[in-house]
């Protein structure tokens, strides 16, 4: 899917602006040939074929054309978070059985250690011309592997989604019924690539339909600037970004006049922030709902405005969604529920488990781990989660994970992991821990950091002398009695 | 006796990084790569968190080029030196 997508976009947009990043552009034609010159470079090398390649490279022009040389040479790609740690990292490598990691020059190293190959990958502008390697012509394209994506899953430790090229495909079309990106798009890439929702929601179906992808990392002011100057018409974001740059303060106000869809995804955008927004800068924001298993569920689009709490409006073309009870029985209209979905962009399961009966891939549906509702007019509300999973600016951190993490250090007789909310209705991880021995908060954030991406690193620590309700005081919805659930 | 730079500088820190407000956190204490190790989210809501405290305009950049967030003391530091030259 991958392969054809841009073999069909450069046909059909060859001269055309395909990315922006910084000062470097790319047109579509020179966006094939990039990808056909690292196709070769990665076989030069020695890029195991036909296995599974694990790609941990920041947003930038040489992840997209990894990513595209990947899928030409056939592998399946496990797209791993840069931020995560080499242990982290290596884990999901040896899970996935990958044959080989691709890195950033910038990506630090350590993988390597635990016996995987890894090639940094060089810039575009050393590989030279597609007909310096003529391995990669003889090589015939057989249809890409599926497409590996990180999920913290529902307990326990982090897993991988298998997303066959089919449902990265109906992912992108749901997509492109939500955006409808046209060549005279320019579209914003602060969201990662690893993500499902940076991939299938900006990269892919902006480059399918022409149009110009502008890659950046996310600063208020910094993006506040590239907006008006890129003149981008499509920003797509978590809800935290568009809390930031509702925030800060500017001496003259930016023009995001340009922009002509903002959509939010990732985690429930406050009517608040939304509101805040929109009277700066006088663009009203979407938002699109989905999990990394399910794919899409739904679409709000700008202009829809409900002050009801949790509404992600309605489901998107082709895709079923249920509200069910914890034992499968389908609920009416108002009553709360997980909210379940059968779509075609729904993905095959998580690596290394049976394809259906999990908690997640059931029978007939894949369950989102969300609770929710919908009315009598099909919009979508969500209330809550079946289980523990804390949503730290769009990241899903498992509770399960940072606690094992915890026990590991010396000093640590017992912890329990939640989500401590902030102001401004964003949660952080929190850690409540029994001592076994004298130790600080800083270092067990210290020791968190060496194992675990720092975005799972608890902010707050909490020591208590046991882990009951009286002692911790009020916390979330992650209490001890009602994690039996 | 109003709050030094450096006690504000803190302050922000502790609530923009959603830290406990008991967490000892000195001059000394790293910011990121070890110490509280925050991550980019973090950052980003300290520097916006810095701004208004300060009425300051930074430039992430310039934080990592000049190493200011290496510690609570070397961001004071830069903090310090902003506002001097803002005034």
């Amino acid at each position: 899917m991958l392969h054809e997508l841009l073999a069909q976009s450069a046909s059909l947009f060859c001269g055309r602006v395909a990315i922006v990043e910084g000062n470097r552009t790319l047109r579509y034609g020179e966006l094939l040939d990039a990808v056909e010159a690292m196709s070769g470079h990665l076989l030069e090398w020695g890029l195991p074929v036909g296995e599974t390649v694990a790609l941990q490279v920041p947003n930038s022009i040489e992840f997209v054309v990894s990513l595209f040389a990947v899928g030409r040479l056939g592998a399946t790609m496990l797209l791993l978070d840069p931020a995560l740690k080499a242990g982290e990292a290596d884990d999901y490598c040896r899970r996935a059985g990958a044959g080989a990691l691709l890195l950033s020059p910038e990506t630090p190293g350590g993988a390597e250690k635990g016996g995987l190959r890894a090639c940094r990958v060089p810039p575009i502008e050393a590989l030279g011309n597609a007909a310096r390697y003529p391995a990669t012509r003889s090589l015939a394209y057989g249809g890409h592997g599926p497409v590996l994506l990180l999920s913290s899953g529902t307990a326990g430790r982090p897993k991988a989604v298998v997303a066959t090229a089919a449902q990265v495909g109906a992912y992108v079309r749901s997509c492109d019924a939500a955006c409808a990106y046209t060549q005279e798009d320019k579209a914003l890439a602060v969201l990662p690539f690893f993500h499902a929702f940076g991939l299938q929601h900006v990269l892919l179906p902006a480059l399918a339909r022409g149009a110009t992808v502008v890659v950046a990392s996310f600063s208020p002011r910094g993006t506040a600037a590239l907006i008006e100057r890129e003149r981008i018409t499509v920003l797509t974001g978590v809800p935290l970004m568009f809390r930031l740059l509702a925030e800060t303060e500017f001496q003259g106000e930016p023009d995001f006049s340009c922009i002509r869809l903002a959509i939010s995804g990732g985690s429930a955008l406050s009517p608040a922030v939304a509101r805040r927004f929109q009277d700066k800068y006088g663009v009203a924001i979407g938002q699109s709902y989905g999990t990394t298993e399910a794919g899409l569920v739904s679409f709000a689009p700008p202009g829809e405005q409900v002050e009801r709490p949790g509404w992600v409006g309605r489901p998107y073309p082709g895709v079923t969604v249920e509200i069910r009870s914890p034992s499968g029985d389908l609920l009416g209209p108002g009553v709360e529920g997980e909210i379940c979905v059968r779509s075609p962009a729904s993905t095959s399961g998580y690596l290394g488990e049976p394809a259906e009966g999990t908690d997640t891939f059931r029978k007939d549906c894949v369950g989102t781990g969300d609770i929710g509702c919908s009315d009598e007019a099909g919009r979508l509300f969500l209330t809550g989660r079946v289980k523990p999973m804390l949503d730290v600016a769009g990241k899903k951190v498992s509770p399960t994970e940072v606690e094992a993490c915890l026990r590991s250090h010396p000093s640590v007789a017992d912890v329990l992991v939640v989500g401590t909310e902030t102001p401004d209705g964003d949660e952080r991880v929190k850690a409540f821990v029994v001592p076994a021995s004298g130790v600080t908060a800083l270092e067990l954030q210290e020791f968190c950091a060496t194992k675990l991406a720092e975005y799972k690193v608890p902010r707050q620590i909490a020591f208590v002398e046991d882990l009951s309700r009286g002692a911790m005081g009020k916390t979330r919805t992650t209490a001890p009695d009602e994690m039996e659930r | 006796m109003a709050p030094s730079i450096r006690d504000r500088v803190i302050a922000v820190i502790v609530c923009a990084a959603h830290l406990s407000p008991d967490q000892a956190l000195d001059p000394s204490t790293p910011l990121i790569g070890s110490g509280i190790s925050l991550d980019s989210i973090a950052v980003l809501e300290l520097l916006v968190g810095l701004e208004r405290e300060f009425r300051i305009e930074l430039n992430p950049d310039e934080l990592v080029r000049t190493g200011a967030l290496k510690t609570a003391g070397t961001l004071a530091q830069f903090i310090d030196s902003q506002v001097k030259r803002s005034t």
